[in-house]
């Protein structure tokens, strides 16, 4: 689903990326690990179009990721982020929608699926609220009901338990296994939290002196 | 235009479920591009007050202006013929032969004969509101007129008392000093005129471009989160277009509005009481009005344009 070949990334002639390769297979969840500074966020900025000028070869779902258009590889690749980028003047349900409305998505298949996916991560009953009315939890909830709105292939996830307590952070953790075990979205997952992933039976790859080692 | 897409992965696992179709149709964009450029100016409600004040005045004064002109474009005819002197010959005179005369003196460059049909048809347009008034004239008997042009506007006193002296013209009239300078004003009007108004509207699409940074900045994360959600980059730049296209229309539709009023209550009063000088056509009104409202559209489209040009490059 993802492939990335001796991928390179310097910022202003400092390299970060040095010579990255790895794949990651279609439903697979893979944690993404690495000291601070590494390269983690870079990596994942490539595969959701954030950075263009890079090194190398990064395939998407069997297609060179330069010859897609941003918007086409968006819809293919979700993401969430620490930070939620949930916009503050729109309700959880509004949030949500959004998704469906920029590609242009009928009202009505929005409202269903919304509905559905809002149920799925425990919001039901606080789609009026808006984003200032929920816990960090409940935020990064409505985040990936967004993100998966469109039913992506991929969902990319630069510590999405980073602003949470390890509660929280592993119903969030929790609630990613469920959605990579249902609905066979494959994952890669940024996180420092150790103690949280070891119970998964899940991948781990680890961004060390500019390269991906398992 | 309704497209279903399905999204298939290279392989499909099997514990995949879920059913991947998706149905997008450029229809309920619009819809939602709609909403989303009425609710960014109602957030920013206080710039685009402002830009829609600034093409309301600025159409509202090249629209009037237009108008006007269209209209007086006879009135400066009308004053040009002011400018020449005009001399009534005496009714036992041939008037063809003074015509003659006149016309081989050094200091005049052209002639023309005004008979005493020419006069009363100028006469009945000017009390066409008035016929009882035409009426009495048209039994009175009528001199031939002859229009003089001079080689040198500064002469005309001289030459006037001069004509006033010479046998078979009874009457010279000149009007001389009050056309020319009326004549003079509008041409000035005319020259700085056009200059103003390339000013106004210079600043009405600066503004709108300023309002849209404005906006632009405020929906800094808006736009970053569409974009990351999949939106077509062309679609929010769109949408920014369609703001712009809005407060454009906005403030030329009350400029049109404005124009509109201008000409019943003032210029339409004008051409009632002075209808040989003024004539507003109901298609100049009309082309009037719709460039005033298509100007404002371009007005918003351009500034906004050059003001999400950068956007565009930023992806
Ligand atoms: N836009 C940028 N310009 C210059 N340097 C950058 C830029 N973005 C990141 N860097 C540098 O690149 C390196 C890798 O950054 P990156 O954000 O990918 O690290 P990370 O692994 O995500 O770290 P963290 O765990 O702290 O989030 C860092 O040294 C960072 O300072
Ligand atoms: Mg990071």
């Amino acid at each position: 689903m993802i492939q990335m070949k001796h991928v390179e990334k310097s910022y202003r002639g400092i390299p970060v990326l040095k010579d990255v390769s790895f794949s990651v297979d279609p439903g697979e969840l893979v944690f993404l690990k690495g000291s601070s500074g590494s390269g983690k966020s870079t990596l994942l900025k490539i595969l959701y179009r954030d950075i263009e000028d890079y090194g190398g070869e990064v395939r998407l779902n069997g297609q060179a990721l330069r010859s897609l258009p941003r918007y086409e590889s968006r819809r293919i690749t979700a993401t969430i982020f620490q930070s939620f980028e949930l916009l503050d003047r729109k309700t959880v349900y509004e949030n949500v929608a959004l998704a469906g409305e920029v590609i242009g998505r009928s009202e009505r298949e929005i409202r269903q699926e919304t509905m559905s996916l809002l149920e799925r991560v425990g919001l039901a009953g606080k789609e009026d609220r808006f984003p200032h009315e929920l816990s960090g939890g409940e935020q990064q909830r409505v985040a990936i009901a967004r993100a998966l709105l469109n039913k992506p292939l991929v969902l990319l996830a630069d510590e999405p338990t980073g602003n949470l307590d390890p509660d929280n952070a592993g119903m969030i953790l929790e609630l990613l296994r469920q959605f990579n075990e249902t609905d066979g979205i494959t994952m890669l997952i940024v996180t420092h939290a150790e103690e949280l992933t070891r119970k998964f039976e899940a991948r781990t790859l680890y961004v060390r002196g500019g390269r991906v080692e398992a | 235009m309704k497209i279903t897409k399905v999204v298939t992965p290279d392989t499909p696992p099997a514990r995949r479920t879920a059913d991947r179709s998706v149905t997008t149709s450029s229809g309920h964009l619009i819809r939602y591009y709609l909403r989303d450029a009425q609710e960014g100016i109602r957030r920013n409600a206080g710039a685009a007050l402002a830009t829609i004040l600034l093409i309301f005045i600025s159409l509202t004064i090249t629209g009037a202006m237009v108008l006007l002109k269209t209209g007086v474009d006879d009135v400066i005819g009308f004053l040009n013929d002011q400018v020449k002197i005009k001399v009534f010959v005496d009714r036992q005179a041939d008037t063809e032969q003074v015509a003659e005369i006149l016309a081989g003196a050094s200091f005049v460059r052209h002639v023309k004969i005004e008979t005493r049909e020419d006069a009363l048809a100028k006469l009945q347009g000017l009390f066409r509101d008035m016929p009882h008034l035409f009426e009495s004239f048209r039994d009175s008997r009528f001199p031939d007129a002859i229009l003089i042009e001079l080689e040198d506007q500064s002469q005309v006193e001289t030459v006037a008392r001069e004509l006033a002296a010479t046998r078979g013209i009874t009457d010279v009239f000149y009007a001389q000093e009050f056309a020319a300078q009326v004549l003079r004003w509008s041409q000035l009007i005319s020259t700085y005129g056009a200059i103003v108004l390339l000013i106004f509207l210079l600043a009405s699409v600066l503004t709108v471009g300023i309002a849209m940074n404005l906006s632009l900045y405020q929906r800094q994360k808006d736009i970053r989160v569409k974009l990351l959600l999949g939106a077509r980059e062309s679609h929010v730049r769109g949408q920014f277009l369609l703001e712009g296209v809005i407060i454009g229309f906005i403030g030329s539709l009350l400029a049109a509005f404005a124009v509109y009023l201008i000409y019943y209550y003032a210029l339409y009063q004008l051409q009632l009481r002075f209808s040989a000088v003024f004539d507003f056509s109901a298609l100049s009104l009309n082309l009037t009005l719709l460039g005033v409202i298509l100007f404002g559209m371009l007005i918003g489209l351009i500034g906004t344009y050059l003001s999400t040009r950068k956007m565009m490059k930023h992806g």
